[in-house]
């Protein structure tokens, strides 16, 4: 059996978690700036500590219904540390976090079926701590998943050569 | 290849070997030079051998091959056997340019061919074999095996040298054929024998004393066919060589650094009987080589310090006077921070010599192959630029001399014919002013032929002949820039290879830089680029849309216009898509807006007065729709971040002043994705009244009169304070957001009245661009109306003044912004060309 140190918090009404080792900081407050044409994922850019974060919509990500277009304010984020070889920062707007959690990985259960695949790939499992269910993101699927330019990309124009 | 594949080794050892590549490339492109000088030739001949060590210990056997080849031919010429000829110098080049093929393509050497240069090589270099060079044999050991490692550390650390021995026990063991445990026992006798490997497997020495049977009894009954050893020995390489009697290139030395830290400089050289021990030299080397992410990473930290400062500074703005010393402290602070943004950001430049290095090559070939006689010459080598900038600007300058070869310079007969001197000459010189990086080509030779230029013209349709009659000189060369009008260069092409010269100009107004001609018939031609020294850090307009901020790069703004919609003057609609009407020229209207298409025309836009962005795209415009235009900022553009990759409105992001992150848009893609074409700017003189009204701008300077000026030619109206107005040299400026304003005042244009101007602000009235920024200056800036044209003439004269017209009960002067504009330039402009002028004519 191993623990896994979770970070939760609350997005979109409901609780996730997100291994805490891969956290760099909470930014409270910090004004997002949205980028039209973006992927709809994307909810705009942030400045932290003078580097450009991209935030992006948890509800977007995991195709949850119902949720808002983000415009200029102020909002809560997770930033999470570049990963080996990465410049880029991403950050996943919550409404609020929550406590440290300590998982048992012998607990976590897959996610379940109703999660359709492409959803599923961002989320690594399911965990019940002091009675509340988690979802525990996995971040790395995520960067990679961009990386790849794998997301479906909405609102894109095609270019044609003129 | 032995085990030793670490990447980094390689990457070392490329780098190094293009060094040395280099040194040889330069030294032969002047061989009236290389020829008057042993130590150039002793510097070439040091190289090739290095890079020969190197490539050896690496098992390269190709580059090693060529390498001997060149060794040899430099080693005659330096010992005075061999004349250095041209021709010579032809065979060396093209050595040297395949090496360079060689280690571009480390990993993939089977298809470069080498037996052609090696057979031009032989003949100068006299050696009789030329591929025969096995001293590269094979290392059959991994030196960096951690158990090795602790051998070798130790023989190194008693004072013992380390030698490599590799044989093919059936050919290669001479004297020994017979009997091959005499070799060992020759090698034994002076020194100890470390490693050895049967058919390239390592496998431990058993003690000395059975040694030699056993390898051998070993060797026998796997039918072994080479054999490798690592012996150590207190011998110099001359007498071991002696000692073991082997032919030498058998026998590799392994360099001290090969083992503790694989860092060779003076690599591993091949055992000579009689060669000279080259004396060590080594260079005091006070640079280090740091990843640019280190640099941007140290780039991001002192922008941060910035926003910190700035933070700081309104902090304490209330507080100056209340806490004594404070003030000094902030202004060190405020010193310092600007300080290290300026130096982290010069860490990113590299001098504009290193572009510049890769021309005498190319003129040489050039030259050649057009049979003309050309010489390049180099200025101004150190004035650096940063990094991407100078990687871009590569391919459009390389595109200039290659015409200034190819179709500036005349033949001999024909510079003859003029009096010139028979060698032509190109030069680079770059320089620095106003914080542009200037870089000229130029040449002696033919300049553009204008009669050539207009007969193109004529023949694409593109314009009239009345229209070109009126162009101006600048004008009409700027044609050659047309897309589709690269067949112009031939105006004064021999052998009419033509190139789009309009890429060449694409190119540098994509790094936000402009490009200008100078030419002469005869006299020769100049083409002038005038660039940033950087992308990262450029001018930005800052503006917003529907609330959001964003960034436009200042050199893709034409002007902002003040439009109604419910005008239907101004706006027009085509297929649906609305078309901004400026005065008669139709630019198409885009937004941004949401995640709505760009082109549609958004609810929030049928307020009756919008703010439009023109932009101009290379040679395109079109226009966006914004809320508002805030000032221009210095802004350092960040690359994109991966998340946004695959949206292709933006060039990159910036953090602003304020903290604020914000995109950068790219006017390029933001046309191409509205699938727009754009509009082509109407020439100047065309712009028709189109409705016999001209929209104004009517203010007031000192006097009482009421000054018009078409507010076509206004960009914007900037506020400023009397006392920013500074007299130089006669002329007034003012510092207008970090630029140079030349301060134009109306009543030196007309005859009115100049009286001191007594109020607190003032404005000026900035008057489109198109060299050095200038504005009008007003006391007040009254309304915008529209005037019947014509103008009444005759009433109030003037060579600036276009005429007048009734504004209720005034009279308007209209001032002629344009003539203004070009007088007040004529005067202080200070030409570039004339320093440059001299060195050519010189020549």
């Amino acid at each position: 059996m191993r623990i896994i140190r979770g970070l939760s918090f609350y997005a979109e009404g409901e609780r996730f978690a997100a291994d805490v080792a891969l956290i760099q900081k909470i930014a409270r407050n910090i004004e997002i700036t949205p980028v039209p044409m973006a992927p709809s994922t994307v909810a705009g850019i942030a400045n932290l500590k003078g580097k450009v974060i991209t935030l992006l919509r948890i509800a977007s990500l995991l195709k949850l219904r119902g949720f808002a277009n983000h415009i200029p304010g102020k909002v809560n984020a997770v930033v999470f540390k570049p990963f080996a070889g990465e410049n880029d920062q991403m950050g996943l707007i919550i409404h609020s976090p929550g406590d440290l959690i300590e998982i048992d990985d012998a607990i976590i259960a897959p996610p379940p079926l109703a999660e359709g695949a492409e959803v599923a790939l961002y989320i690594s499992g399911i965990a019940e701590v002091d009675g509340a269910l988690y979802r525990i993101l996995d971040i790395k699927a995520i960067v990679d998943q961009f990386r790849n330019g794998g997301e479906p990309q909405g609102g894109i124009i095609d270019e044609k050569p003129l | 290849m032995s085990n030793i594949d670490a990447a980094s080794f390689f990457d070392d050892f490329e780098s190094e070997a293009k060094a040395h590549i280099e040194t040889i490339e330069f030294a032969f492109l002047d061989i009236e030079t290389l020829s008057g000088s042993p130590a150039l030739i002793d510097s070439v001949f040091r190289a090739a051998h290095s890079l020969k060590g190197t490539a050896g210990f690496f098992s390269f056997d190709k580059i090693v091959a060529v390498a001997h080849e060149l060794e040899s031919v430099f080693s005659r010429i330096k010992n005075g056997e061999l004349r250095l000829t041209e021709e010579i110098a032809d065979v060396a080049l093209q050595g040297v340019d395949i090496l360079k093929k060689l280690a571009d393509n480390l990993h993939s050497h089977e298809n470069i061919d080498i037996t052609y240069i090696l057979d031009l090589l032989t003949k100068y270099s006299n050696s009789q074999k030329a591929v025969d060079i096995a001293w590269g044999t094979k290392m059959t050991f991994d030196l960096k095996n951690a158990e090795t490692q602790k051998i070798l550390k130790a023989a190194l650390k008693r004072g013992q040298k380390l030698y490599y021995i590799g044989v093919n026990m059936k050919s290669d063991l001479g004297r020994y054929t017979q009997r091959p445990a005499g070799m060992f026992e020759e090698i034994l006798s002076i020194g100890s024998i470390m490693k050895i490997s049967l058919d390239g497997a390592e496998t431990l020495p058993p003690p000395p004393s059975s040694l030699a049977a056993d390898v051998l009894s070993e060797i026998a009954r796997r039918g072994v066919s080479s054999l490798g050893l690592l012996v150590s020995s207190v011998l110099e390489p001359e007498l071991f060589l002696i000692a073991v009697e082997l032919e030498s290139r058998f026998i590799r030395p392994i360099p001290k650094e090969a083992v503790l830290g694989l860092k060779s400089g003076e690599a591993s050289k091949p055992v000579q009987p009689g060669a000279q021990p080259h004396p060590y030299t080594s260079k005091a080397d006070f640079s280090v080589r740091l990843d640019i992410s280190f640099i941007n990473g140290f780039m991001d930290l002192a922008n941060e310090m910035i926003l910190a400062r700035n933070q700081l500074m309104s902090l304490t703005s209330g507080h100056v006077n209340a806490i004594t010393g404070l003030a000094p402290v902030l202004n060190s602070v405020n010193r310092l921070t600007s300080e290290i943004q300026e130096k982290v950001i010069r860490a990113r430049m590299q001098p504009v010599g290193v572009l510049f290095n890769k021309f005498p090559r190319m003129i040489r070939d050039a030259a050649k192959s057009l049979k003309k006689d050309i010489r390049l010459e180099i200025f101004g080598g150190d004035v650096a630029l940063d990094k991407y900038m100078l990687d871009s600007l590569s391919d459009p300058i390389t595109q200039l001399v290659k015409n200034s070869a190819d179709h500036g310079i005349e033949s001999a007969l024909r510079r003859a014919k003029l009096g010139k001197p028979p060698k032509g000459t190109i030069t680079l010189d770059a320089c620095m002013r106003d914080g542009m990086a200037i870089i000229e080509v130029s040449d002696d030779g033919a300049g553009l032929d204008i009669g050539h230029i207009k007969q193109m013209a004529l023949e694409r349709g593109s314009y009239s002949e009345e229209q070109l009659d009126t162009m101006s000189e600048s004008e009409l060369f700027a044609l050659i820039f047309e897309p589709g009008f690269s067949t112009a260069v031939k105006v004064t092409s021999v052998s009419g290879r033509g190139v789009g010269m309009d890429i060449v100009k694409t190119n540098i107004e994509q790094l936000g830089g402009s490009i200008e001609i100078e030419s002469t018939p005869d006299i020769g031609t100049t083409m002038r680029l005038i660039t940033p020294l950087s992308l990262s850090i450029i001018r930005t307009l800052i503006i917003k849309i529907q609330g959001v901020q964003y960034a436009v790069p200042e050199i893709n703004v034409e002007r902002i216009v003040r439009v109604s919609t419910k005008s239907s003057k101004q706006f027009v609609w085509v297929n649906g898509s609305p078309i901004l009407n400026l005065d008669g020229w139709l630019v198409p209207l885009i937004t941004l807006c949401g995640d709505a298409p760009a082109g549609a025309l958004p609810e929030y836009a049928n307020e009756d007065v919008t703010k439009c962005l023109v932009l101009k795209a290379g040679s395109r415009f079109f226009a966006l729709l914004i809320d508002d235009a805030f000032g221009t900022e210095e802004t350092l553009i960040k690359p994109l971040p991966v998340y946004l990759k695959s949206c292709r409105l933006y060039s990159g992001v910036t953090v602003l002043g304020s903290g604020s992150a914000i995109m950068v848009l790219d006017a390029q893609s933001l046309m191409r994705s509205a699938r727009l074409s754009g509009v082509e700017m109407p020439p100047e003189e065309s712009i028709p009244p189109a409705n016999n009204l001209q929209h104004v701008i009517i203010f007031k300077c000192s006097g009482s009169e009421y000054f018009a000026v078409n507010e076509v030619s206004v960009a914007r109206i900037e506020r400023i304070e009397p006392y920013q107005i500074q007299t130089i040299d006669g002329g007034e400026y003012a510092n207008i957001a970090g630029r140079t304003v030349q301060i134009l005042r109306p009543e030196y244009y007309a005859p009115v009245q100049r009286l001191p101007y007594t109020k607190k602000w003032l404005y000026l009235l900035m008057l489109e661009s198109g060299g050095h920024p200038s504005g009008l200056l007003a006391a007040s800036v009254l309304d915008k109306a529209e005037a019947a044209l014509p103008l009444d003439g005759g009433t109030i004269e003037g060579e600036y003044i276009l005429g007048t017209s009734i504004y209720g009960e005034k009279i308007l002067i209209h001032l002629d912004s344009k003539s203004i504009r070009r007088s007040a330039g004529e005067k202080k402009r200070i030409s570039p060309k004339t320093e440059r002028r001299c060195v050519s004519s010189e020549a």
